[in-house]
Formats: structure tokens, C-alpha cells, sequence
């Protein structure tokens, strides 16, 4: 059994898998102490992880069912993320790992998006691409194997897509996290009502679309709940639009037909019904398993060469911006 | 009983194994100044080599103690969650044990004002004799280091990097500062084990000092404009690590958990919590002996007091108390005027006193009621002597 955690952001997360694949626990505790500040405080976000970890890693034996003997191999996110967070479950894992001297796997945080399309019961194999959207990410990446090289098709170069939904959400007033209650506004609306940039290029952009939205709601009656709602509606489909044509190019360009979504984002009704009409063999991970969780770094240590012990005992983790796909 | 021992919380990693049979050992990795910490990578690889010195390896540790600052906020981390992981890997007890306790340990005879560099121009300061505490750990500013550490008495000895660091301030003051190259300015993770070992232990929880930059500022903005909502609500158990943090910020002999847990298990007690905006930022818990509510801690966060906190805790109290003829009691500080006037606009009166009540300071105690008499400004209805034993020793 592997036991992972996943601590990159502001979810606290662990899960026992086994090699199988079966998902025995997965445990996600997401710190609901960020809201008040209108986005993730890194430092309490550290500070929430050091009080929850025990707790969560306890909960997940418990709901497993089992001892801790039973672990072969521990895993752990070691970045793409924010150091002070990432550090809590690593470090904890780590420990874990050395104590019983077992073999452990460092786990690349967008590498175990991509991985949890191999957890049971719908596996899903590559080749595929996958289009990894959250509120820290961004990415379009080609998947030929696994555990193989994975190439970046497409990646943001502002903010990422999440971020783009929380950003326009507060522009309307709509408090943080916003993305979902923009969402809910926008069903109301008309998505053809403004037309907003989806940015030029093979890769992904929401900053022009962020400045375009805020001077749209200076020109408009802004209070007006159907303005509002087109708004919303409008500003939507822009994000969507946004990253459909990148995917759409990025099937055409590997002559792939198989599509893997990751990420908060992929949770959007919007876009999941987009890609659906696409026509190609899309897979869309139940949503405890598209948000951060651990049992996506569990699968992705299964192709990761683990190190023994004690090879890894001086291992670190890496920020934002390093790693594989950096 | 075999204990591993490690402090992350100045830029040093230290560790260290004691076995039961009085065999111990050190290893510590520490940085030139300026150079980044080594924490997170060199921990488990220094714990590993002495647990194989040692010839107990990973499943001969019986107890687990780790510094839990102040320090670093990153470095408690990563002690913190690295002893969790091994804690949990073979359902060892896991304690925590002051880090300026630590630092003062191997000092004996003479007060050790143990300081570390809290960087940002600031200091954590506590002073321990002999294993008593006589000033609680704080953060301060350099100019104020000086009065802070005349509670240790004549023969005080600075020591830690933040004596090195501030030592103009010490010698201000004409307190001795350790020698640049005397052993005493490091924390040991020989002094963790041995005080695990000793009993003088905490919570292994991170102790900041300091609330998170965010939250300053939140609370500064939230203050400036409009007033937060506050609520308050029953005290439950998992409020106690935000509880112990209040409570360590706010005291100087503060409780520990277990005499919050105590309390808590008291049927016939009232504990609240105050929230604002969903934050624990205050509490009180009172407990009912025979007829009397005795009032045995109010506290608020020291950033966010004068702002109505502890009057609502306090209102909520008389509230759930439940009748008209209720009487409280409570002992206070005779040089805590904010709280005595508190007390006082609630209705309290000065009945009586406790000399030399408080054992940091040997400060009095002030006893205060609350009843259906004093409320008209009289005491008649005051009972003569309190037979309860008190509660902030």
C-alpha cells in the first residue's frame, strides 16, 4: 500500500493506494481560513497544515481500515508550490518513511494531476493530453507513457485560470473564493452578450481579459443584476473559449483524440459541456480527485523510481515555477 | 527510556539521542550567518546516524521530543511535522519542549535570560533559574530587553543569538553577557532530551509568538473600519491549539492544555469562545463550585484587547449562568487596572486579597464578586472566606 501526502496549497490531503490503483482512503481537509483575507495567506496556510497533518494522515489508517504496516512505499508532493506549505507534508512523509526505513517517492504536484486518470475503477491510459486548469495552474501537456516524458504544449503566462474566475468574480462583487458563485451568475446570463479577449498564442492569458472585464463594468450599469449576469456569462466563456481553442490545437498539432482534464477548473459545468461536444474520448475525474488530493500523488509515485532508504533523507522541495515542467 | 531529541528553530538543526541507560549524543549542522537553513535535509539524516550509534535504530525510540520555539517560523515546521511522521510511523509519544527552555538548560545556579534573534529587529526572551520559569517566553523590541531581563535578578547571564545579537542592550543594562564564543549561545538538542526526559514539557505544537503578517493587518484594517462580527459560542475541545496559542500570548504563567482539558470535562462549568469573523480571538471559563461561579480565566488575544471581547465573553457568562441571585468570583492581578475596571463597569467589587498570590512575580491577588449586593454598590451578600483552590498559580 502507498501511503501519500500532498500539501502544496491550502488542502491538507492523504490517501492510502494501492498498487492496484484502488483508492483505499483519500482524505482531503480544506482550510477554510483563507477566505477573510480574499485569497491563500501562505504562511497560515503553513501554519493550518502543521496542526491538521497528524490528524488527516490518522484518518486516513482509520478509514482504510488498517495498520500502518501495511505501507511499502510513502509519497509526497515535493513542488511545484508554496515552500512553507509544501515543506509540512514532505517533511512529514519523510519522517514516516525513514522510521520504518521504507522506499519513498517525491511526486511532481502537476504530474499527480495527470496521474489520476490511472486510479481504479476508470482507468485511463495514455497517450492523451491533458489540460490541467486550476487556481494556481495552467498547463496543456502531451502524455505519451507513463511515468514518461511529458511535454508542455501550453502553459499560462499570467495568471491561471482559477485565479482568472476568483479575480472577475471580485470585480463583481462577489467575495472570494467567487469562482463557483460567478459560475452560478453567469447560468443566468447571456455569454454572447460582451465579447471579451482570449488571448493570442499558443499559450493561455487572462490578464487582458482581467483589464478588459473591469473597464467593461466602469461603461456599464454595473448594478443592474442582468448586466450582472451577462457579465458574468460573458467573462465565463471568454476563460472557456480560452482554453478550449489552445486544446483543440493541441489535438490537431499531436493528432491525439483522447483528452484528460485536471484541476478545480475542470469542475466548471461550462467547460466540461464545451469539451464534451469536442467529439473526442474525454476523461473527467470524479471532483474529489480533480481538486488537490493525495491519492493523485499516490498514483504518480507508482511510475516514479522510488529512492531507498536512506537516500532521500536530504531531499527538499521546490517552489512555483521548478520542477519537470517548469 | 530512549528519547530523540531535535530543534529546528534557529537557523541550527540539532539533534540528539538519549538512551535510558544515560548514554547520549549530539549532532547538529549549523549555518554561517547569512546562509540558508539546512532543516528539511539534514534532520533525519543526523537522527539516523546517532539512532545507529546509539544501536537502537528507528523502533528503540520511546519518546519523541522536539523544540517548538519560538523561532523560525519555517524551521518549527519542519521539526514539528518531521517528529510527526516518525511519531506516527511507530505510535510514539510525541512532546514538545520549550526552545528557550532548552537554550537556558544547561545553565544552572544563576538565571539564564535565554534570547534568540526573532529577526525583523526583534527578540524572544524568557528567564529560567534552575528550571523555573520566572518571565514567560515573548517577542519584544531591543530597547525593552533590558528591563525584561531584570527579572532574573543580579546574577543573570544573557545567552542565545539574540544576546550576541543585542548584547548592547544587555550591557545597557548591566547584564552579563555569555562570552561571543561560549557553548551557552546554542540550543541543544542534548537540553531537549534531557528536559523530555525531566517532565518539562508542552504541547507539541508550534509556538509563533507572533500572529501571521495577514493577520495583523487584517485585524489593524478590521479595527480601522468597521467593527467585526463577533460570536460567541461554547468552548469545545478542538478549540484548545488556538486556545494554548492565545493563552501562551496573553500570560505570563500561562496554562497548559491539560488544565484546559480539565475544565472542559467539568459538567457543571460554562467555557466560551469568542470568534470574530470565524477566528478564536478570546475565551473564558468559569466553574461552578457549590453555588458560586468562580471566573477562573478571561483572555484575549493581546493584539485585539479594548475592543469589547472579554465584556461579551463576560455577558454571554452571566447569561448562561442563568439567574437573577447568581454570585462570581474571580482573582485578578492588583496591577492589571485594565481588567480590574473591566470588572468593575461588570458589576465586580474588591472584597478581599491573596498576598503574594502569583508565583512569577509574587504579585497580589485581588479577589472580586460579582452578586446581587454589589451590583447596588454594597458586599453584605459576600461570602466571608473562599474555600476553593485558585487557578492562575
Amino acid at each position: 500500500m502507498i501511503l501519500a501526502l500532498e500539501t502544496s496549497c491550502d488542502d491538507t490531503c492523504a490517501a492510502l493506494v494501492g498498487g492496484d490503483g484502488v483508492v483505499h482512503a483519500n482524505v482531503i481537509s480544506s482550510q477554510e481560513v483563507h477566505d477573510r483575507f480574499g485569497g491563500v495567506v501562505p504562511e497560515i496556510a503553513a501554519r493550518q497544515h502543521v496542526e491538521l497533518i497528524d490528524a488527516v494522515i490518522g484518518e486516513a489508517f482509520t478509514r482504510a481500515g488498517v495498520g500502518v504496516e501495511v505501507v511499502s512505499l510513502v509519497a509526497a508532493t515535493r513542488g511545484p508550490g508554496l515552500i512553507g506549505a509544501l515543506l509540512v507534508g514532505f517533511c512529514a512523509a519523510k519522517g514516516f518513511a525513514a522510521a520504518r526505513e521504507l522506499p519513498f517517492a517525491p511526486v511532481d504536484h502537476l504530474l499527480g494531476h495527470v496521474a489520476a486518470a490511472y486510479l481504479a475503477p476508470d482507468r485511463f491510459e495514455p497517450p492523451f493530453l491533458a489540460l490541467i486548469a486550476s487556481g494556481g495552474h495552467t498547463l496543456l501537456l502531451d502524455v505519451r507513457s507513463r511515468g514518461g516524458p511529458v511535454a508542455v504544449l501550453a502553459r499560462t503566462l499570467d495568471d491561471a485560470a482559477g485565479e482568472a474566475f476568483d479575480k472577475g468574480a471580485r470585480m463583481l462583487g462577489l467575495g472570494y473564493p467567487g469562482g463557483a458563485a460567478l459560475s452560478h451568475l453567469a447560468a443566468g446570463g447571456d455569454p454572447h452578450s460582451y465579447e471579451f479577449p482570449t488571448g493570442r498564442g499558443e499559450d493561455f492569458s487572462f490578464a487582458g481579459l482581467k483589464t478588459a472585464l473591469l473597464y467593461k463594468i466602469r461603461e456599464v450599469d454595473a448594478g443592474d443584476p442582468r448586466v450582472r449576469a451577462n457579465l458574468a456569462a460573458a467573462y465565463e466563456r471568454a476563460i472557456v473559449e480560452s482554453l478550449v481553442r489552445r486544446v483543440v490545437s493541441g489535438l490537431e498539432r499531436s493528432g491525439s483524440a483522447r483528452l484528460a482534464l485536471g484541476g478545480g477548473v475542470a469542475a466548471n459545468a461550462t467547460l466540461r459541456a464545451r469539451l464534451e461536444g469536442l467529439g473526442v474520448d474525454l476523461f473527467l475525474p470524479p471532483a474529489e480527485l480533480c481538486t488537490d488530493n493525495a491519492a493523485m500523488i499516490a498514483s504518480a509515485a507508482r511510475d516514479v523510481e522510488a529512492l531507498a532508504y536512506p537516500d532521500y533523507l536530504g531531499l527538499d522541495v521546490y517552489a512555483t515555477g521548478e520542477g519537470p515542467l517548469r | 527510556m530512549n528519547v530523540l531529541g531535535l530543534d529546528t528553530a534557529t537557523p541550527s538543526t540539532a539533534v540528539a539521542v538519549a538512551r535510558s541507560d544515560g548514554w547520549l549524543r549530539e549532532a547538529r549542522d549549523d549555518v554561517a550567518e547569512g546562509e540558508r537553513p539546512r532543516h528539511a535535509q539534514r534532520v533525519l539524516a543526523l537522527a539516523a546516524e546517532l539512532l545507529a550509534a546509539a544501536g537502537i535504530g528507528w523502533e528503540g525510540i520511546e519518546r519523541l521530543a522536539v523544540g517548538v520555539g519560538p523561532g523560525g517560523y519555517t524551521g518549527l515546521r519542519i521539526g514539528l511535522a518531521t517528529a510527526r511522521g516518525i511519531a506516527r510511523a511507530h505510535a510514539v509519544g510525541l512532546v514538545g519542549v520549550g526552545t528557550l527552555r532548552a537554550l537556558a538548560e544547561p545553565l544552572s545556579g544563576r538565571s539564564a535570560i535565554a534570547v534568540l534573534d526573532a529577526r525583523r529587529g526583534e527578540a524572544f526572551i524568557a528567564v529560567y533559574r534552575d528550571g523555573d520559569e520566572l518571565l514567560a517566553p515573548r517577542v519584544c523590541r531591543p530597547q525593552d530587553l533590558g528591563a525584561l531581563a531584570l527579572s532574573g535578578g543580579p546574577d543573570s547571564l544573557a545567552i542565545g543569538d539574540g544576546a550576541l545579537r543585542f548584547r548592547e542592550f544587555f550591557e545597557r543594562a548591566g547584564v552579563a553577557v555569555a562570552p561571543t564564543d561560549s557553548a551557552l549561545h546554542r540550543v541543544t538538542a542534548g537540553a531537549i532530551c534531557r528536559l523530555a526526559m525531566s517532565g518539562s514539557v508542552t504541547a507539541a505544537i508550534p509556538d509563533y509568538l507572533r500572529l501571521a503578517d495577514a493577520e495583523i493587518a487584517l485585524a489593524a484594517k478590521t479595527t480601522m473600519t468597521e467593527p467585526a462580527t463577533l460570536a460567541i459560542r461554547t468552548l469545545s475541545y478542538s478549540d484548545l491549539p488556538a486556545v494554548s496559542a492565545i493563552e501562551r500570548r496573553a500570560f505570563p504563567t500561562p496554562w497548559s492544555i491539560a488544565m484546559f482539558v480539565l475544565e472542559l470535562s467539568k459538567p457543571t462549568g460554562v467555557c466560551l469562545a469568542a470568534l470574530r469573523d470565524g477566528k478564536l480571538v478570546g475565551y473564558t471559563i468559569c466553574s461552578r463550585y457549590d453555588t458560586v461561579w468562580h471566573v477562573m480565566n478571561v483572555a484575549v488575544e493581546p493584539d485585539l484587547r479594548r475592543q469589547g471581547i472579554a465584556s461579551a465573553l463576560l455577558a454571554e457568562l452571566y447569561l448562561r449562568a442563568g439567574d437573577a441571585g447568581a454570585q462570581f468570583t474571580l482573582e485578578v492581578r492588583r496591577s492589571n487596572k485594565a481588567a480590574i475596571e473591566l470588572y468593575q463597569r461588570d458589576g465586580f467589587r474588591i472584597a478581599g486579597l491573596r498576598p503574594s498570590y502569583y508565583q512569577d512575580n509574587r504579585e497580589d491577588a485581588l479577589i472580586m464578586w460579582r452578586t446581587p449586593a454589589t451590583l447596588e454598590g454594597r458586599l453584605d451578600d459576600v461570602p466571608a472566606a473562599d474555600p476553593v483552590a485558585h487557578h492562575r498559580p
